[in-house]
């Protein structure tokens, strides 16, 4: 009886990974040059507003539906247009990416790149996620 | 007849429906003599899926079929294969490109740097532009 009781938090804590997009760059190989990999990741909330709805409506009594829909749609006719994954409310959260592969790599001489546009999706929220992976060309002996 | 209604039965269940998410597509070298190309998929299972893990090695791999070289012209496709009523659906990234020896692709960036350095008075120093 006890195991049923970490179900429900098994169920809220485990999340599904979706992928939404790949690409990949032109990869050099040197004989006077080592890869060394790194790994960069950047995150942030997204909320999907048709859960966060049905959520309202469990804990809200049912003459107060209809107002949840009424709110749910109103922030959705804001929210179309073309996207991946859920609305987030920080756009610029992958701004500094050319940033960071500047701080792994700072020799600049980058190779490999993966870029990976995913989603992690829990109850409501989700973890909308933008990976790169590359290589940094180092010159032998340096 | 029974095989009839088993090959009928079969064919509903392995018919998929292909969708593209998206293409890329890096410059075209001039030397296509060698083609590299690797394909990573994963099935699905009634959209159970924890981790997008497959495609790390993609870059890796085409390292390996090109180890003193550049890879480019490299066209990544990223498709969605769906089986029977999305019961189970595959992830698949097929990424084709062309295999630049690292001597022909230093000639090509030598000729290339000596022309735009007549062409501007400026230098270029190979192992940079190369890079």
């Amino acid at each position: 009886m006890q195991k049923f009781f970490y179900l429900p938090f098994l169920l809220l804590v485990c999340s599904c990974a979706q992928l939404h997009h790949v690409q990949l760059g032109e990869i050099m190989s040197h004989p006077d040059y080592v890869q060394k990999p790194f790994d960069i990741k950047i995150s942030e909330s997204g909320i999907n507003l048709g859960e966060a709805a049905d959520v309202s409506k469990i804990l809200l009594r049912k003459d107060r539906h209809s107002d949840v829909d009424n709110l749910a749609g109103w922030i959705g006719l804001f929210q179309i247009g073309p996207r991946t994954g859920n609305p987030v409310y920080v756009k610029d959260y992958a701004k500094n990416l050319i940033h960071l592969i500047y701080e792994k790599c700072p020799s600049g001489k980058v190779t490999g790149l993966m870029s990976v546009r995913e989603s992690r999706k829990y109850p409501v929220i989700s973890g909308e996620i933008v990976k790169v992976t590359g290589y940094c060309l180092i010159r032998k002996g340096s | 007849m029974r095989s009839l209604f088993l090959l009928l039965i079969g064919s509903i269940l392995l018919a998929s429906c292909a969708s593209i998410n998206s293409v890329s597509l890096t410059p075209i070298p001039a030397n296509r003599k060698t083609q590299v190309r690797t394909e990573k998929s994963k099935i699905i299972l009634l959209g159970f899926n924890f981790d997008n893990d497959f495609v790390d090695e993609a870059v890796s791999d085409l390292t390996r079929q090109c180890p003193n070289g550049q890879v480019t012209g490299l066209l990544t496709k990223d498709e969605n294969i769906n089986y029977f009523l999305y019961f189970v659906w595959k992830k698949q990234i097929t990424a084709t490109g062309f295999c630049v020896p690292v001597a022909a692709s230093t000639t090509s960036t030598k000729t290339k740097s000596r022309k735009a350095a007549s062409n501007e008075g400026t230098h270029n120093s190979i192992s940079e532009s190369e890079l």
